[in-house]
Formats: C-alpha cells, structure tokens, sequence
C-alpha cells in the first residue's frame, strides 16, 4: 500500500496540484508587481486632484495611446519588413545588415533624444524642429525596431521548412508562400516584440520628457512631483498598467489557439528569395535608413560632441564602465532566474499570474519602481526587518528593481524557448521518478537554455542603460555609465554628457551583436 | 551542463560579491560605521550633479581630512529615499538646488537646525529661520534675446512677455521644471493666484512653439530666430559664451540677456542649499562640510566651475559673470516655496502652459 | 528480482476530455509479470488508458490499483514520479540536451555518481547500443533512439512497463527483431508490461493478454487464443484481422450464409453473422461464386468473391485455389465464423 500512503489531492490539471509552481510563481509575481503596487496603493489615501487635473489627464492619454499605438505600429511594421527581407531575402549588404539594424538596442532612448533633439534643432544640421509627440515618436520608431526585428527574426529562422516547402509543393509561389504559411508562422515573433516596444514606449520618461510630449509617465511626474497630488498620479499609473495587461492579452491572443511550434522535427535552410535589382535596391536603402537613423547618425553626432574634449573624458570612465558590466551582469543572472520561474510556472496552467506580475514591472517607469521599491522599504524597515540603504541593502534593492522591471523581456524568450521540451519529455521524467524540481532543473531548463541566452543579453544591455532606479537606490560614490552621463545630460552639458553615452552604447554593442550572431548561427546549423 | 550550470553559480556569486565590494559604503559598514557614531567622513545626498562639487568636496578634504561621499539623485527622489530611510538614513548632509526642495525636506521633518557661530554669517534671505537649511548659491532667472532683433527695453519686466507685443514670440520649456515652478511661486506669492494664472495665460498664448527641451534648447531657438525672447536661467548663456563647442560660442554671440523687473520687485533668484539631516550620525563633520559651503572659498570654486551667483562676499566672478553687473534681486520668502510649488503647476495646467 | 512486479488493475476508470469520455467505464487487469497489449484504432483510449495508469493524468471517475494499493482516485492520486512505472512514448521523448548514456542515468538518481554512470551503460550494452553510449539522440537512427528510450524506462527497475506504440514509428524491416529485443529486455526484469499497439498481428503474437478498446470503452480483454476463437461481439472478432459481415437470422441455432450455414447457441431471431477471411475455404465442394480480384498480400492471396450482391473476403495459399476472374468453389470453416444476436 506504499503507493495510497503518498496519495494527495489532485486537481483536474494533474500534476499542477504540486505547490511549488504556484509558489514559485506568486513569488516571482510578487517580486515583480511589488514596487509598482506599492505605489498604487500607497497613494490611496491621498487628496483629490485640483484644477486642471482634467487637462493633464486627457492629453496624458491621448500622448501615451497614440505614441504606443503609432509609433509602436510603424516600428513593427519596419523592424518586421526588415526582419523579413534580411532573414528570406538576398540582396546587396544583407549580411552586414544582419547586425548593423540591431545597434540601436545598444544606445538608450533618451541618449537618442538628446542626439536628435539637437540634430534638429535650431542651428543644427537638420534644423526641422523634432519636438512633442512627434519627436518623442520619432525616437521610439528608429530606437525600438529592433525589438520586433529580433523576435521575428527569430520567428522567421526557427520556422518549419516542411511547413515551407509543403506550401510550395501545393503549388504556392514564394511571395503567396510568404503571405499564407511564412507570415502568419512569424505572427507570434512579431506580436511578442511589439508588445515589448509598446510596453517601453508607455514606461519611457526621458525622451518625452525631454521633447516636451504629454504621456501618462510625464503626467505621473508632473502630478506626483510638480503638482503634489499623488492621488492623479496613481490614476495615472494604474492606467499604465490597465494598458499594459490589456497589451499582454492582446498580445496571447494573437498567438491564439493555433499551433506554431511542431510538426516534423527536420530544419533545413530557407533558400532566399532573390530580389530583382531594384527590388534589392530598395532593400538596401531601406535597412540602411534604418541603421542610420537609429545607431550610425546619433552616434557620429555623439562622437563628434566628444572630440570637442579630445576624448579626454573616456579615460576618466574606466571604474563606471567596470561597475556597469559588473551590475548590468549580475543584475542579468539574478533577473534571467527570475524570469525561469516565471516562464516554468507559465507553462502550467496555475502560474499564469506571474507573467501578468512580470509584464506590470516591464511598463511601469523606471522611477514609479523605484519608488515603490522605497515605499516597500519603508514597510520593512517599519517592520524592523532592515535599517538604513547602504551597501548591501543597497546593492540588493537595486537588482530587486532590475528584476522587477527586466522579468519581462527574459521571461519571454524562454517560455519559447520551453515549448521544446514536449508533453512527453516532462512526463517521461515523471516516471523516471524527477520531480518537478527536478525535472525545471535537468530537462526544462537546460533545454530552454539557449533560448535563455538570448533573454540574458536582452536584460544586460537594459540594466546597462537602466537610470533612474540606479540613481535612487545605489550607494554612496557609485557611479555608472548611466548615471555619469544623466549628471552630465540633466545639466545641459551635452559635450561632457557624450563620451559616457558613447561607452554605454560601446558596452551594449558586444551583447547585442552576440545576440545578432546567435541567430545566424542558429540558422547555419540548421542544414539536414 | 551541470558543469557549467556550477560554473555559472560560482561566477554569479562572485560577482555579487565583487559588487558589493567595489562600494566604498559596504567596506565601512563592514567596519562598522553605519551604527557606530562618528567616523572621519560625512555622507552627503545631494541633488547637484556638477563637477564643480566634485571639486568642493575634495578641497574639503584636503583641509579637513574628513571623506565626502555622495549619492546623488533628483531632488524628490532623495527626498522619497530619506523618508523610507527614516532614522536608519546614513546622510549627514543633504544638499538640492531649489528652495521648494529644500522646503519640502523641511515640511517632513528630514533636516535639523544647524548651529554654528559661521553659519550665522549667511543672510538671512538666504536661510531657513530655523537654520535648517543654508543657501549658498544663487541662479537668476533672466530674460534672453535675440541681438539686435529685440529692443530691450521692451522687455524689462516678466510681464512684458505676456502682453500681446509678444504674439508667437516666446520660447520658454514646460512648466514642469523646477525653475519655472520657482518663479510662478514667489509671483502667487507676491500676486496671488489670479494675477499669476492671468500672466501665465498671457506667456503660454504668446508661445512661439510648444514647451520642449532644455533651457540650453530655448537659447538656442532663440539664436535659430525661431523666437525672439526666452526665459532661462543666466548660466547657460555664460556656459555658451565659454564653451569648448564652436558652434555654442557662436550661438552666444546673437544673445543678451536682460535681468528682468529692475525697476519692480526685482529679478526672480533661486537658490542652493544644504541643511544638517534629521538623523545625521557624523554630526561635527557635517556641520563643517555646511560651513565650508557657505564660505567664500568654496563657492569661488563652484561659481567659477558653474557659474552660479554666490551668496558669500569676497568672491571674484569670472568677467562673464561679472559683465552682468550688480542687480536687484527679488526678495521672498523662500519657505512658502514647498506650498506654491504644487499651485504654480496648478495654475500652469490651467493656463495651457504644457 | 528483490520486488515483485504489479498487478496493474484498472476498476471503472473513466476520464473525460472537454465533455468526452476518452476512457470510459474500463475495468481491466493486467497480470503480474505477464505481457497485455492494448489493442485498438486511433482514438480508441488505449494510450489515454496508459496514462491514467502512470499516473499522468488523473482519474475522473474510478480507480487504478497497482500491486493491491489504491494509485489514483477520483481527488487523490500518488504522483507519477513515486509510481516505479517505466513509459516508453511513441516518440521515445528522449532529452536532446543529453547523450544516450545520460538519458538512461537519468532515473538512477538514487545511485552515486559512479554507479549511476556503470549502470546507464551497461543497459545500454544489454540494448546491444555500448558503443553509441556517448551520441546525442539526433545523432542516433530511429531504432537506436527506440532502444535508449527502453534502456531509460528499464534502468531503474520499474515494477511495470507502459510501451505506448513503441514500435510504430519504425522501419518494418525492423521492427519484429526490435520488439523481440524489447520484450526479451522487459522480461528479463520481470516487470508486467503493458503495451500499446493497433497492430493486431503483433497483439497477437507478442501479448498473454490483448484487451480490445473501442471508443473508450472496453470490448472484450482475454488471452490470445481464447480471443481469437471467441470473441464476444463483431467488434472483437474485427480487431484481430479481415473479417466478412453479414445480417441474417438464427433459426433453430443455425444461421445460413451464401456458402453454407453458421450453427450456433444463440437464441433465435436476427444475428449478425461474422467469418473471417481466413475460414473462407476454396475447396472442390461448396457454393460456387465469381472471383472479382485475387492479389498478392504476402504470405496468403486476397480472394475477393461475390455472393448474394455482397463481396467477400477470403485468404487462399499462393499458387493454389481459384484464379482471378474465374469460378470457385467457396465454404466457411466452423472455427472462424460466429453468430452474434443482434
């Protein structure tokens, strides 16, 4: 009767009666949503807001929803067009265009906003007036394509070529082939990415602020700090985080209940659709304004600001650069094994809350979270849990935010990553006796792993560019590429502000074409 | 994988390790001096990110002895991180620009008096009553034109700028910006709120372009003739005329500036202060880190750098700086500041000034 | 063999998918030590059935009784990881981030290091694959990948063993010596094996009990032999090969067909008549009829014939018995024809 003694209640999803993915899930959750929820609530029982809170509201809102909504839509439909025809189609400079329109994930949004903020303004060289909503759009269109360029290149290589060639073997021409098999395979990629840039959209502060665009994160700011009315700004950010669940869903139901993954298990390269010469042309030109527009001419403009100080100012940013690297990996490591548990429990069907949890952290504002992250804080130190932040507590906190704000963008690429580890796999390891510890960490984890790598470089390079938790919470004398140059920045001192966000950019630029060639070596491997 | 899987933990701890170490504030508490009372050192929060008190700081040091160590954050960020601090808070000496932000600390209780035979020498303008705060440097907010293009005696008052002579001729950044709060905040003051909604109502309506940008951006529209006048703080145009950048020298040279309300209340004046905070540990030092600030000494150096205004006598200004010549300041009271702050962006909001 | 193998019974377990019964109502033992083939279409539960009895999914209704202890029960059930119970899937499901000799090691968690790794690969070697230890499984063929699966579900000596259409995926030529090997590996350890096919040939052959699923439900579970010669519905007799259906009637225990007449202890009244394709004798006696086809099918001809407006289907040897397109003489051997009241 051994087997009765270990009997236990069992729900109608089988093994998910086990406790610990709905625990390491609420965890992960709470971890994430925390900061962002504390300030919610926090600012309950504040005062009503005062007058012109009606203005402020309204053109909040309208910035934020036609900012996610436009640029956001411009910047998927580039970074999806040139995922397309860098991944399936032949024309000249692909192969350096492969990595060249990836660059922009390197340089932050706000850098890319000082960069064309005084491009185009009064006596620069495109004197056009870049400002407002359009301008904040502008930045966010040439600075996040690259997030829907990566996902749906990653869609369009990992896809199934016997998908592919069935389609054409039915007779399918491979521009119908790309319409009706290729394209809606990519879907997922592509909403995936989208999600991510609207999501980074609706949490950026310093480029609208900086082009004087009313958002809800500005309003947040503006109603919190300038107006003192924490109650507007609550209503405010709970808006965001309204918008962003609604996003995430949106963003599942697009995946819908189709099948993507699957089918046979033979990968083969894709041969190339060869473009007519002009076609190719025009293939070229249109990556090379995208690269241009979001990497090469904000960093020509950076490097010319620089030579102004004969680049004195880099020698003096060795110890930044080395906390940096020593913070944004870490923080990537702790961060990247927050967004495992989220992404393990994602797969049953229990641990959903933490994706949702997850997705709460990635579109609040850097600095909602880090004050919820102090008002949390509070609460403990109240509780005579911890005493002052200095060092340690600090330090902890501070990957505490990162987690809480980066899950997202790491939980993503594994739960991809996890739908190659089948039904059967899981179960096999049941009854080869592995837990369910066991079995995340010897069979779902490693498998997911590659997948994760792509996630950890993502995370590193945001942590890397991260400011307004790192300025709030580090401790005493600790400076970061960021933080050096925000000094700089926020003081209107452009010129000393560029060597630092050069070296940022610099640093985030080896992730980022790690990320690049992992995908193209995925595909070289991929021959039968 | 299990190798590499115990490699990366390994690395993972190390490097936590390694993060921890690298922070000057770890190795002394390791040494105790989070709980223990005084240490050769004062730890600052400061919302000033300038090089120039890099270089106070360490004249400090080299006459004193004493380390500085700073974390540095916008104002209200510092002031969130003092409250969840509490009395745990390791800062001895707050420092921000803006009186609104030193008046806010005061109104939660997160700075003490200060008193020392030296400190007793700041006017007392510039201090708080109660001595929690000294201000130690003063930025004027000032009229700038385009050369040549605008007569200035046109433009003599900050009322000027709201008549309708002025029509799509304006450059000014969003009301959100300290400095702007500042100023509507001594206006309601002095004014009262009607007044004021009715200038700010009068500037937004003569906007030569919406809000945007840096003051830095607002000179150089002015310079582009994308407007004609703007209102900055009087540094960046000194910064202009004294920069490294060709093309910011040039830009220099098609502006003046105007100090404003000569002939009334006088020029609108902010400031910089430091105050003792609430649970200050290294006392003594703190106190001597506050007088330093406020000597003549030490702002020769931060004016020099920043070319901020001193409040001390006995500093020399470099001839930029001195080219403005002596002029009346607006005299107000600058512990209201906390209050007006929230009803000048109020009012902002309803005047349409984005 | 320090643990005796299971007797793995199921009692009226019942497990619905989205309002449909995928198992329903089954009651079934399997002997311990002994060999049951779950035999059926696609769709007929058989791999659900196995499910349920490792324990990876529960029970809806009923219960699984392994070696005399309750396993699963409606709200209650024993994991899967406790059940020592080895699967092996269709797909084999091997870890593709692990060598061969990994994948076996992987259920001897309770081994030391050293052990662990001398164990994996001396199951490997019983598998005949010692030498292929160190590939990954994409580097290995499709029996290879067959064998590392069986390897891994035997390794830790499970007291029974689910093979869920092990076989299927293979090369024909294949694939009887594989399931030799296989079943001659499961029976060295002596652990009661149940095992998944739609093949009725290999049920046959291989199982000391076949249970016939159809459609959830249970058709009929009993030895080979008594199966064969007995079966208790039309549904059974049609699970182990070609059979010939007819509607007729019993009349005083005899039911006539074109080629002669069925008797039978069936009361009188409407029946439905089955003859397999192998009890059509072509012999000199018996109902002359046309031959519409005769083809090839290895080791036996298909004779098609007409009768009564109805073809049937019949077996004759190679180079005997009508030719295509000719007269034949056609009569039903009692021993594969049966009479089933309606």
């Amino acid at each position: 009767m051994e087997v009765v003694a270990n009997a236990q209640r069992a729900r109608s999803f089988g093994e998910l009666a086990s406790g610990w993915p709905l625990l390491a899930a609420l965890l992960a959750a709470l971890v994430c949503a925390a900061p962002a929820l504390a300030v919610l609530f926090g600012a309950l029982d504040a005062d009503a807001a005062g007058d012109g809170a009606g203005n402020l509201l309204r053109d909040s809102v309208i910035g934020t929803v036609t900012l996610t909504l436009v640029a956001g839509a411009i910047a998927t439909v580039l970074g999806a067009a040139a995922a397309w025809l860098v991944t399936l189609c032949a024309f000249p400079g692909r192969a350096l265009f492969e990595w060249l329109l990836v660059l922009p994930l390197a340089a932050p949004v706000y850098v890319l906003a000082y960069a064309y903020g005084a491009i185009t303004g009064p006596g620069g060289p495109v004197p056009i007036g870049l400002s407002g909503l359009a301008g904040a759009g502008f930045v966010y269109v040439v600075g996040l394509y690259p997030y829907i360029y990566l996902s749906t290149r990653a869609a369009f290589v990992s896809q199934n070529v016997c998908a592919l060639e069935a389609a054409r073997a039915l007779g399918a021409g491979p521009w119908r082939t790309f319409a009706t098999v290729a394209a809606p395979l990519a879907w997922p990629g592509v909403a995936a990415g989208g999600a991510l840039a609207a999501m980074e959209i609706a949490a950026d502060y310093g480029a609208a602020a900086y082009f004087g665009a009313s958002t809800i994160t500005t309003g947040v700011f503006r109603a919190w700090f300038s107006r003192g009315e924490p109650q507007l700004a609550m209503q405010l950010a709970s808006l965001l985080l309204i918008g962003a669940l609604v996003f995430l869903w949106l963003e599942r139901a697009a995946r819908g209940r189709r099948g993507f993954a699957g089918g046979s298990a033979r990968w083969r390269a894709l041969k190339p659709i060869r473009l007519s010469p002009l076609a190719g042309l025009g293939a070229t030109a249109f990556c090379a304004t995208l690269a241009l527009l979001g990497a090469l001419i904000p960093i020509a403009w950076l490097l010319r600001l620089a030579s102004y100080r004969a680049f004195a100012d880099f020698a003096t940013l060795g110890e930044p650069l080395v906390r940096s690297l020593v913070i944004a990996g870490v923080g990537a490591a702790l961060t990247l094994a927050v967004s495992a548990v989220i992404a393990l429990a994602a797969r049953r069907l229990a641990g959903r809350i933490g994706l949702f949890a997850a997705a709460i952290g990635y579109a609040a504002p850097g600095a909602v979270t880090a004050l919820g992250a102090l008002t949390v804080f509070a609460l403990l130190r109240e509780a005579g849990v911890v005493g002052g932040i200095s060092g340690a507590a600090a330090i902890t906190m501070l990957f505490w935010v990162y987690a809480s704000r980066f899950a997202a963008a790491g939980a993503q690429p594994i739960e991809a990553g996890l739908t190659r580890v089948t039904r059967n796999m899981a179960d096999v390891g049941r009854t080869l006796g592995a837990g369910a510890l066991r079995r995340a960490w010897r069979i779902e984890l490693p498998i997911a792993a590659p997948a994760a790598v792509a996630g950890a470089l993502i995370v590193f390079v945001e942590i890397l560019k991260e400011l307004p938790a790192t300025l709030v919470l580090r401790p005493f004398d600790f400076e970061t590429l960021a933080t050096r140059a925000h000094a700089y920045a926020s003081d209107e001192r452009l010129v000393q502000a560029a060597a630092p966000s050069l070296m940022i950019t610099l640093a985030g630029l080896i992730p980022v074409i790690l990320l690049s060639r992992r995908l193209t070596r995925s595909r070289a491997g991929e021959r039968e | 994988m299990t190798l590499r899987s115990r490699l990366f933990t390994a690395f993972a701890a190390a490097a936590a390790l390694a993060v921890v170490a690298c922070s000057p504030a770890e190795k002394a508490k390791d040494a105790g001096a989070d709980t223990s009372a005084e240490t050769n050192a004062v730890n600052v929060y400061s919302s000033r990110h300038y090089d120039s008190d890099t270089a106070v700081f360490a004249a400090f040091t080299a006459k004193t002895g004493i380390d500085v160590r700073v974390v540095q954050a916008e104002g209200n960020q510092l002031l969130e991180r003092l409250k969840a601090e509490g009395e745990y808070a390791n800062a001895d000496v707050v420092i921000t620009v803006d009186a609104g932000n030193l008046d806010r600390l005061v109104e939660a209780n997160l700075l003490q008096p200060a008193t020392s035979a030296a400190l007793d020498g700041v006017p007392a303008q510039f201090r708080d009553p109660q001595n929690r705060w000294f201000g130690f440097l003063k930025r004027a907010r000032v009229i700038i034109y385009a050369r040549g293009v605008v007569d200035p005696a046109q433009i003599a008052s900050m009322d000027a700028l709201a008549t309708p002579a002025f029509k799509g001729k304006v450059c000014a950044r969003t009301s959100t910006n300290l400095y702007n709060l500042s100023m509507m905040a001594a206006r309601i003051e002095r004014d009262g709120p009607e007044k004021s909604l009715a200038w700010a109502r009068g500037i937004a309506g003569n906007f030569a372009r919406q809000p945007q940008g840096s003051d830095s951006d607002q000179l150089r529209a002015v310079a582009a003739g994308q407007c004609q006048v703007a209102i900055a703080n009087h540094y960046y145009l000194i910064r202009f005329r004294r920069s490294a950048d060709p093309s910011d020298r040039a830009i220099a040279e098609k502006l003046d500036v105007v100090l404003p309300d000569q002939a009334g209340a006088g020029t609108h004046v902010n400031i910089s202060g430091a105050g003792l905070a609430a649970h200050a540990r290294n006392r003594a030092n703190a106190i001597k880190l506050i007088e330093f600030l406020t000597t003549a000494e030490a702002q020769q150096i931060m004016s020099d750098k920043n070319n901020e205004l001193p409040v001390a006598s006995g500093v020399t200004l470099s001839p930029e700086l001195a080219a403005l010549g002596a002029f009346k300041e607006e005299v107000v009271d600058y512990g209201t500041f906390g209050e007006r702050q929230p009803e000048a962006q109020r009012l902002f909001d309803e005047a349409g000034w984005k | 063999m320090s643990e005796a193998p299971y007797e793995v019974r199921v009692e009226n377990v019942r497990r619905v998918f989205a309002g449909r019964a995928a198992v329903d109502d089954v009651t079934l033992t399997a002997p311990a030590g002994k060999v049951t083939a779950l035999l059926g279409a696609s769709g007929s539960g058989k791999s659900t059935l196995l499910r349920l009895i490792a324990g990876l999914e529960p029970v809806d209704g009923g219960r699984v009784i392994l070696g005399g202890g309750v396993a699963s029960a409606p709200q209650a059930m024993a994991p899967a990881e406790s059940r020592r119970i080895g699967f092996v899937f269709q797909d084999f499901a091997l870890f593709p981030h692990m060598t061969a000799a990994q994948n076996v090691a992987f259920g001897l968690s309770a081994l030391e290091r050293r052990a662990r790794e001398t164990e994996a690969r001396a199951w490997l070697d019983r598998v005949g694959l010692a030498r292929r230890a160190d590939a990954y499984p994409h580097e290995l063929s499709g029996g290879e990948q067959q064998r590392v699966a069986l390897a891994r579900a035997l390794a830790p000596k499970p007291r029974a063993v689910l093979l869920d259409e092990p076989f299927s995926g293979l090369d024909p030529g294949l694939r009887a010596d594989l399931r030799d090997r296989t079943l001659e590996a499961v029976a060295s350890i002596g652990a009661t094996t149940l095992f998944v096919t739609h093949d009725a040939d290999e049920a046959l052959y291989v199982a000391d009990q076949i249970a016939i699923l159809r459609d959830g439900r249970l058709v009929q579970a009993d030895a080979p032999r008594d199966l064969y010669e007995r079966p208790a519905s039309p549904e059974a007799a049609a699970a182990l090969g070609a059979i010939n259906r007819l509607e007729g009637e019993v009349r005083n225990g005899v039911l006539s067909t074109p080629f002669g007449s069925i008797s039978t202890a069936a009361q009188d009244g409407p029946a439905t008549a089955v003859v397999r394709a192998e009890a059509l004798a072509f012999a000199a006696s018996g109902a002359p009829v046309r031959v519409i086809a005769r083809r090839p099918q290895g080791a036996f001809d298909l004779v098609l014939v007409e009768a009564a407006g109805a073809v049937w289907r019949g077996h004759a040897a190679p180079g005997d018995g009508p030719p295509d397109g000719g007269e034949a003489q056609v009569s039903i051997r009692p021993a594969g024809a049966f009479a089933f009241p309606r």
